[in-house]
């Protein structure tokens, strides 16, 4: 995998949830891996860094995942940004919004290191 | 709109897994729809189009290649002048499929209990897994959740977090009680059940994940409004917090001890089905919401009149109920703001660290040691002799960083009483409830700060205290009426600094004491003679006595006479101070005064002959030297001294720890006056050196039950000093006497 000059930004508020997702992104050898724990706080992350993919949680307090997703794809700066949403099953339906708002893709959880590979691949450019 | 119709026959989606081509292609779709741009049998595509869209981009399509060509063609069938976009002349759909698979999705779109066809390979199966009742649990396979289980500091992280978590939740919970349609704070509980189920489906927690689970779904349904949150949804909720509590401790003890996670799916299971079987229960009644009048009327504050007329303006006006009490001059904007902060309790956060209790206990150790050494170095006698200037100026610079350094390290152990008493509001709400008596809690100076390890000794003399006031003070409702008193009864608890102690107060509207129901069951229990001449205050002081209880019927809420006993024991462990007062018919008061710290205590430093000791001075009340006339001795009782017509009887310090004193006669000396079980009595030492706060120091396991003595502490010159156990002194001296 051609991550090896990438910066992703994980949103969670949950912080053993972003170490999950940190430690599967780690083993894809991304070279930065950010955190946040709300759409708030990841917003000023996005402001001083550049970021190649955002893993985003659905369910935050102050500002969920869509809100937030919206918010990124209305930047100019940050609104090509690779942004994949994690989500769980019963909330599934809410990722039509989601599409609609421009999400690359979605994960279900709870997901293996490997399906979050397999998603990447989808919306990651690999050359 | 002809440029969103040109736009969608160019083709907008790149293929079947371009999730952003089918959201725009689903925006362009809802602009047609809304705008009425179709009419007929191509309106009719529309909605279909959408379906198969989001069927796959929900991953729920049996046959994604399939439903993907369909949409290709029914766009092309909706769109008819444009010629398709990139794959469009290959994948042609022919009219007779295409009228099967309208027919296929005329069928109501496929539900989540619907049965989904097989996925395709595309989509992804290999590990995913489901706890939920539904679909049945499918196990992981060589997944990463397996692999996660066995990293214990992700485990320990999740525990730890999720223990936070929870206790947000008892405290959203009462927001909740305040508002059952607050979806604020319905989101607050949803969300820490949310995370903690995710967490748990990764680290393969099953009985974690399918209780978190199930909780979530009932807060799904509140919060789309299907449900409303009554008391026994709160109750519900309440205990599967418990629950997760406990199954979290389960998880912590194995994870300490490396052993393999035991199953509790059976504990789990039996709790599942009475959430489930609240669930099947249809809710249609309107909980009430307490309203601002409500509370104001409750309170006492208001009529009930009152609130209906400034209703009906308030109605008129368009102004808000409150502004129009305080307008009206009835009501004080302080009596309205704090009936608004009971109609809604807002959450607050703070910037912090958390850190390990040891590691604090360990640096205030080390900067009491600090202060002593510095004290040892200043107070060598070579160095008192430097009168350099400069060096002079160096030493109060010194003094004073360290002082400040002590200060800053006991506040850091200082924490708000309010999480404490904030438990205190779910075990009154608990108890009422399983006790059929209605009874609200009030907190008072929850700011107050006090020492975190006292924190945890306090909260179960607390709870004693507020089981009582519940069982034996306040009265049912029925008796309430008849005694014309308001419903509910109403339990305050107050905290208050004052000088180095904290005051917690304890106090109930119920029934008060009944002082001769204590002392007769004190003389049929053998507590007390039949004579035995006691006041008020003494007979009060008899439920204190082990094994103590004048309640007839033993109730599940306060057991048999354990309790106050036990209450009394800690309170004195913590070397702090229990009284009662008492009205009958108008309720009792506790108050509790306890030192503000365990590790330091407020002193008198005394010199008995060649020795030092420290008497603390929350049990001190005066110090006096007596005249001659004021000696006396009582027939078979000993030594006394007459302090303003009182005998206290006198203790010789010098005596009982046999040390050689300075002054022999009593008058000569200076007294201390001590107070212990509302008895007074005099301690004899030599002189009052000045008082001091010092810092405990264990004596360690050999000394730990030396009579008198309860530790020791080592003073400014590097002395030791030997802390007075006073109440050991007074049981030791009684003992003797008697």
């Amino acid at each position: 995998m051609a991550y090896k000059d990438m910066t992703a930004l994980v949103v969670d508020d949950f912080a053993t949830m972003r170490r999950i997702v940190r430690n599967i992104l780690r083993d894809l050898e991304f070279k930065n891996i950010l955190e946040a724990e709300d759409g708030t706080a990841a917003l000023e992350v996005l402001k001083t860094n550049k970021v190649d993919l955002i893993v985003s949680d659905w369910n935050m307090p102050k500002m969920n995942g869509l809100d937030f997703l919206k918010q990124v794809r209305a930047a100019e700066q940050t609104k090509d940004i690779p942004f994949l949403m994690v989500t769980a099953e019963a909330q599934k339906e809410n990722i039509i919004e989601a599409v609609k708002a421009k999400v690359s893709n979605y994960i279900v959880k709870p997901f293996t290191a490997a399906t979050l590979g397999e998603k990447l691949a989808k919306i990651l450019p690999n050359d | 709109m002809q440029d969103v119709v040109e736009k969608l026959t160019n083709g907008v989606i790149d293929g079947p897994e371009d999730l952003m081509g089918m959201g725009e292609c689903l925006n362009l779709l809802e602009q047609l729809e809304a705008a009425s741009y179709f009419s007929g049998e191509a309106a009719d595509l529309l909605p279909r189009i959408r379906q198969l869209l989001n069927r796959m981009i929900l991953e729920e399509s049996p046959d994604l290649q399939k439903d993907w060509q369909t949409v290709q063609g029914l766009i092309r069938e909706l769109c008819p002048t444009g010629n398709g976009g990139p794959e469009s002349s290959e994948d042609s759909v022919s009219h007779s499929d295409l009228e099967a698979i309208k027919d296929l999705i005329r069928e109501p779109p496929a539900g989540r209990t619907d049965p989904v066809g097989p996925l395709p390979a595309t989509s992804e199966t290999a590990g995913e897994w489901e706890g939920g009742s539904e679909g049945g649990s499918r196990a992981p396979e060589g997944s990463t959740a397996e692999m996660e289980l066995q990293d214990p500091e992700l485990v320990r992280d999740f525990i730890e977090e999720a223990k936070e978590h929870l206790s947000s939740i008892e405290l959203n919970i009462l927001a909740l009680e305040t508002d059952p349609k607050d979806q604020d704070a319905i989101n607050a509980i949803f969300r820490p059940f949310h995370s903690i189920k995710g967490v748990a489906g990764f680290l393969n927690l099953k009985d974690i994940h399918h209780l978190s689970h199930e909780v979530e779904n009932l807060l799904d349904c509140a919060r789309a409004g299907k449900i409303l949150i009554t008391d026994d949804a709160i109750d519900l909720i309440l205990k599967s917090v418990d629950l997760l509590k406990t199954l979290i401790g389960v998880l912590e003890d194995s994870v300490a001890q490396g052993e393999p996670l035991p199953d509790n799916a059976e504990v789990v299971e039996d709790f599942l089905q009475r959430l489930s079987a609240f669930q099947d229960t249809p809710v249609a009644e309107e909980a009430p919401v307490r309203k601002l009048g409500e509370i104001l009327v409750d309170r006492g504050v208001v009529e009930d009149e009152t609130i209906h007329r400034a209703l009906e303006d308030s109605r008129a006006s368009g102004k808000k109920l409150g502004e129009l009490l305080i307008g009206k001059g009835m009501v004080s904007s302080r009596e309205v703001s704090s009936a608004l902060r009971e109609q809604r309790r807002s959450k607050e956060s703070a910037a912090s660290v958390r850190i390990d209790t040891h590691k604090l206990d360990n640096l205030v150790d080390m900067v009491g040691e600090l202060v002593i050494a510095q004290s040892m170095v200043l107070q060598n006698s070579e160095v008192e002799a430097i009168k350099e200037q400069k060096f002079q100026k160096d030493t109060v610079q010194l003094r004073r960083i360290t002082n400040e350094l002590q200060r800053i390290s006991m506040a850091m152990r200082m924490v708000p009483i309010k999480s404490t008493f904030q438990k205190m509001i779910r075990l009154v709400r608990d108890l009422s409830r399983k006790s059929g008596k209605e009874v609200t809690l009030e907190m008072k100076g929850e700011e107050t700060e006090i020492d975190r390890n006292m924190v945890e000794e306090i909260y179960e003399p607390l709870v004693h205290m507020i089981r009582n006031s519940i069982d034996h003070g306040i009265e049912s409702p029925e008796e309430r009426k008849a005694a014309g008193k308001v419903l509910p009864g109403v339990i305050v608890i107050s905290a208050e600094q004052k000088g180095g102690n904290i005051v917690i107060e304890i106090e109930d509207d119920g029934r008060g004491l009944n002082a001769e129901k204590i002392r007769s069951t004190a003389v049929q229990r053998g507590v007390i003679s039949p004579d035995e001449p006691l006041d008020e205050r003494g007979i009060y002081d008899l439920i204190f006595h082990p094994g103590f209880s004048t309640k007839d019927k033993i109730t599940e809420v306060s057991g048999r006479g354990v309790g106050m006993d036990v209450v009394k024991k800690s309170v004195e462990r913590l070397r702090g101070k229990i009284e009662i007062s008492s009205h009958r018919g108008r309720g009792t008061r506790f108050q509790l005064k306890l030192p503000l710290t365990m590790a330091i205590i407020d002193g008198m430093i005394i010199q008995v002959g060649g020795q030092r000791y420290v008497v603390p001075t929350i049990s001190m009340k005066e110090s006096l030297r007596p005249g001659r006339e004021a000696y006396q001795t009582v027939h078979r009782k000993g030594e006394a001294i007459k302090v303003r017509d009182t005998l206290m009887p006198l203790i010789r310090l010098h005596q009982l720890f046999g040390v050689e004193p300075k002054y022999r006669d009593p008058w000569e000396g200076l007294l201390l006056v001590v107070n212990e079980d509302n008895r007074s009595y005099c301690l004899q030492a030599d002189e009052i050196l000045g008082r001091q706060e010092v810092v405990i120091k264990s004596l360690g396991s050999s000394l730990r039950h030396v009579t008198g003595i309860s530790g020791g502490a080592i003073l400014g010159d590097g002395r030791v000093a030997l802390i007075l156990d006073v109440k050991g002194i007074v049981s030791h001296y009684e003992g003797n006497s008697r």
